[in-house]
């Protein structure tokens, strides 16, 4: 006999149950329960639900961080704005200690006002002025333009010092005439927005009056020892006497006048001195990003959050899972092996 | 509730009665051939089926046919008799020698037939019954014994080879 005529024999001689089970099995009361599968089984079986539900878990994840990435960064446009406009405030802002002596700086040239001398009198003007202009390339611009302003009003350079590097400074000591110190601030203003700017005014014409008095004392006591050496009859004793005296009087002309013309000088040019600096501050603010990259920022910030968590829960949980798991597949092999074990004995 | 043998297999059940008038020749055939005897397959098909009506509201269409649940429970049924069977083996085979009892598996079946599943492990009994008998395919066989369709293959095929070699030493003694 083959295995194919075993086969059909069996199935020809398929079992019945017998009439009396039959009746057993129908005298048991009707059920009315219904079977209710679970929702998720409906469509799902239960291992590929397992398969489904990690891909899902994470797609979720993603899709969370996406919404709310998204949200956070149009809610933080506001708080951008906010931002700029500080921004904006600390780039104009006058550094610490320098807004006692300084008009209102961070404006413009025109509305700086810079006090100015006074016309016909003599003054001397000191005007310490710092610039700051955004980069190294501003910097070297600004300080050919402070020269050449410097040189265009008449006035000359004492002395520059320029440095870059990660920032970078110009120190210039410039003379421009006095007359047009007010246009040179304005103009070495406009070079860069104004941190600092300081302007002393000291009054030289009483000086010079005062000098201008002396020297005509001393001129008129020269004159009158000159007349009076030039009587006849003078003793040698006293010629001696009136020409030292008229020396010590030429003397102290020549100091008067010379002490004259050196104020006088004095008030003829103004010294500037002129600081330009880079900001390090705006050099060194990345741009603004667009609200996609904010978005994204949002996203993988959250997302980093989602998975440490995950982390911190597959940390404290796993070892407990894993020996869950462990107990369950031993119990069930052992089982089947149980089971496997009476089959093969009965 | 009128129990009548279905003509086909049907597996769109959608109450207990329905399941269990289309259901129960398999059932018992295969606890039959588990059992090699009647009056227990008898017995543990009215437990089976007691269960199961204990258990319908959880049966769950979804994850596998009527029949598949039902064999699922009758399979259960029958291990837990196998199990106190042994024991109650093991208690008397220590005061006597066991009674055997060995009875037809069907109508029909030649003597050597019969004879020659009566030699065969209750693991290739079941296999032959729900492969063959009961003509399940492979996947479902699987999930009724818990393990892989090619492991079901396997044990099918050794258990037939096994089957044809008893039936022609038989038909040779």
């Amino acid at each position: 006999m083959t295995s194919a005529e075993i086969v059909h024999e069996l199935r020809a001689a398929r079992p019945a149950a017998p009439y009396a089970l039959r009746t057993r099995i129908e005298a048991m009361p009707a059920s009315t329960a219904t079977p209710r599968p679970s929702v998720a089984s409906r469509f799902l079986p239960r291992r590929r639900a397992l398969l489904v539900a990690l891909p899902a878990a994470a797609a979720l994840a993603v899709a969370s961080a996406g919404v709310i990435g998204l949200a956070e960064s149009g809610r933080n446009d506001a708080t951008l704005a906010t931002r700029d406009t500080t921004q904006l405030e600390s780039t104009v802002a006058p550094k610490a200690g320098a807004a006692d002596a300084a008009p209102p700086v961070g404006t413009t040239a025109e509305a700086q006002a810079a006090p100015g001398p006074t016309t016909g009198r003599a003054q001397r003007v000191l005007a310490s002025l710092t610039i700051q202009v955004a980069d190294t390339d501003a910097l070297s611009e600004a300080t050919q333009q402070a020269l050449q302003t410097t040189r265009s009003l008449g006035g000359y350079v004492v002395s520059v010092s320029y440095a870059t590097g990660t920032e970078g400074s110009a120190a210039l000591t410039l003379r421009v005439p006095t007359a047009k110190v007010q246009d040179a601030i304005t103009r070495l203003s406009s070079l860069g927005t104004i941190v600092a700017q300081q302007i002393q005014i000291d009054d030289l014409q009483e000086s010079i009056d005062a000098l201008d008095r002396r020297i005509a004392n001393l001129n008129e006591r020269v004159a009158r020892l000159t007349a009076q050496l030039d009587q006849p009859g003078l003793d040698e004793q006293t010629r001696l006497t009136l020409q030292a005296r008229r020396s010590a009087a030429r003397a102290e002309l020549a100091s008067a006048r010379g002490d004259r013309a050196g104020q006088a000088a004095e008030a003829r040019l103004a010294t500037i001195q002129l600081a330009i600096v880079t900001d390090p501050d705006t050099s060194t603010v990345p741009p603004l990003p667009s609200r996609f990259d904010r978005a994204v920022d949002e996203a993988v910030e959250i997302l980093a959050w989602e998975a440490t968590a995950a982390l911190l829960v597959l940390v404290l949980a796993g070892p407990f899972v894993l020996i869950a798991l462990a107990v369950w597949w031993g119990r069930r092999t052992w089982q089947r092996r149980e089971d496997e074990r009476l089959l093969g004995t009965s | 509730m009128t129990l009548a043998r279905p003509a086909s297999v049907d597996n769109r059940a959608t109450t207990f009665a329905e399941a269990a008038e289309q259901h129960l020749d398999d059932v018992y055939g295969y606890l039959l051939y588990l059992s090699r005897n009647r009056e227990t397959a008898e017995d543990l098909a009215g437990a089976t089926f007691e269960k199961a009506l204990r258990l319908w509201s959880r049966f769950d269409p979804h994850r596998g046919s009527a029949r598949t649940w039902l064999l699922g429970i009758a399979r259960t049924t029958a291990l837990d008799w196998f199990r106190a069977e042994s024991r109650r083996r093991r208690r008397e085979e220590a005061a006597a020698v066991p009674e055997r009892i060995e009875e037809a598996f069907g109508e029909g079946l030649s003597p050597a037939l019969e004879a020659a599943l009566a030699s065969l492990s209750a693991g290739e009994r079941e296999v032959i019954a729900l492969r063959v008998v009961l003509d399940l395919d492979g996947d479902t066989a699987a999930r009724v014994l818990g393990i892989s369709p090619t492991a079901v293959s396997t044990r099918l095929s050794r258990a037939l080879k096994r089957l044809e070699e008893r039936v022609t030493e038989h038909d040779l003694g």
